[in-house]
């Protein structure tokens, strides 16, 4: 897989939305030109190719997670470019998705069918918790 | 994504949002059929003897049969209304299909609605209701209120998340629809004039007329029926798959 990104910039509203007057809200839902934006990144160039690890480095607010973001798709860029040639496997925040209420094998089949798993892949690797109990009111994942 | 995949997902997540609902609850899904069933009770005991109301056939199982397609509609898109909101880690740090989501807050309701039709049609054959071969009419109701309720769910989700709202006039909205939806009362009691104008507009009206004949009556449904049943539901469907794919790509962004 090759991510090739190109003079790409992200930036997002300044203001929260639910601050302004409902008939604001929606008059201005497609009118967001005039609003300040904050330009979180600018003008990136970036190329990863087949086969490499790269870590991200930066300070808190960088751009990291924005970056991230835009790889696998879930923001899009403002301007310029990001080819993505294969599948991105995202998992940004461990327990995104997950039910804490949940017994441990719930779990992993709800987990496993996010990041695009093949199905029935989960079935395998559930033989190593097979000692979890299933109940439903003991031994839940959180 | 492909369709199998994105069936596997939605199945997985359903199961899972149920199984996280219910798990604390000790009647579980009983509690979904005691609402309508408490409800219905009540509604009966008060209008029974209003007006022309109690000359209703098996007018138990009236209220019933409207009750629960209103509560299918309103629940779902409530459901809906802050759901993108309220999911913001999910939705920010996996490539879960934004549509998912929504489709699954419409099938976890579906599935109660699948429970509740069981139970009508248990109630009727006890009450001595006429089953007939209008009963196969039923699962295109069905559709239908899934159509309509999907389509208000994508619609919601489309606009909730740049106003908030929304949320509030929606509740507000179906609030009025209670009454000016046919569920304890018949459309024809209402006389001429624009309440009876907006009843007919909603499409609830004709999609709970048809499976009351499907699921009670057994009366004759024809084709037109059917099709004028569907038109509404198939158009504020397209209007929330529009709605949701203008402003799919930008909702990560103001969540």
């Amino acid at each position: 897989m090759t991510i090739r990104i190109t003079s790409m910039g992200k930036g997002f509203l300044k203001a929260g939305r639910s601050r302004l007057p409902f008939y604001r809200q929606l008059l201005n839902m497609h009118g967001n030109r005039h609003r300040p934006t904050v330009n979180v990144l600018k003008d990136v160039n970036l190329e990863i190719p087949d086969g490499s690890r790269v870590a991200i480095i930066g300070p808190n607010g960088a751009g990291k997670t924005t970056l991230l973001r835009l790889i696998a798709g879930i923001y899009k860029p403002t301007n310029g470019n990001i080819n993505v040639d294969g599948r991105v496997c995202c998992f940004l925040s461990p327990g995104a998705g997950a039910a804490p209420t949940l017994p441990v094998l719930d779990n992993i089949y709800l987990y496993g069918a996010l990041p695009e798993c093949r199905i029935g892949k989960q079935r395998p690797a559930c033989r190593g918790y097979s000692s979890f109990p299933r109940s439903r009111n003991k031994n839940t994942a959180g | 994504m492909n369709w199998r995949h994105f069936l596997y997902l939605l199945y997985q997540t359903t199961r899972a949002s149920y199984l996280a609902e219910e798990k604390n609850s000790s009647l579980g899904i009983i509690w979904h059929l005691l609402n309508p069933l408490f409800m219905t009770a009540v509604l009966f005991m008060v209008f029974r003897n209003v007006g022309r109301l109690g000359e209703i056939e098996n007018f138990q199982l009236y209220i019933l049969i409207g009750l629960i397609h209103y509560n299918f509609f309103i629940n779902s898109s409530q459901r809906s209304a802050g759901y993108f909101v309220n999911s913001r880690p999910l939705i920010l740090n996996t490539t879960v299909p934004l549509e998912l989501l929504v489709i699954r807050q419409v099938c976890i309701e579906s599935v109660t609605l699948f429970i509740e039709v069981m139970l009508v049609l248990l109630l009727g054959i006890f009450m001595g209701a006429t089953l007939t071969s209008s009963l196969l009419v039923y699962p295109f109701i069905f559709i239908g209120v899934l159509a309509m309720s999907l389509g208000a769910s994508l619609f919601l989700c489309g606009l909730a998340v740049f106003m908030a709202d929304l949320n509030y006039i929606w509740r507000i909205f179906c609030r009025l629809l209670f009454f000016l939806t046919p569920v304890f009362y018949s459309a024809e009691i209402v006389g001429d004039g624009i309440t009876r104008s907006l009843l007919e507009f909603n499409p609830l009206t004709r999609l709970i007329t048809t499976a009351r004949e499907a699921l009670l009556y057994g009366g004759p449904i024809t084709a037109t029926d059917l099709a004028l049943a569907l038109v509404g539901p198939m158009l504020i469907l397209l209007l929330g798959l529009l709605v949701f794919k203008t402003n799919r790509t930008r909702i990560p962004d103001y969540i």
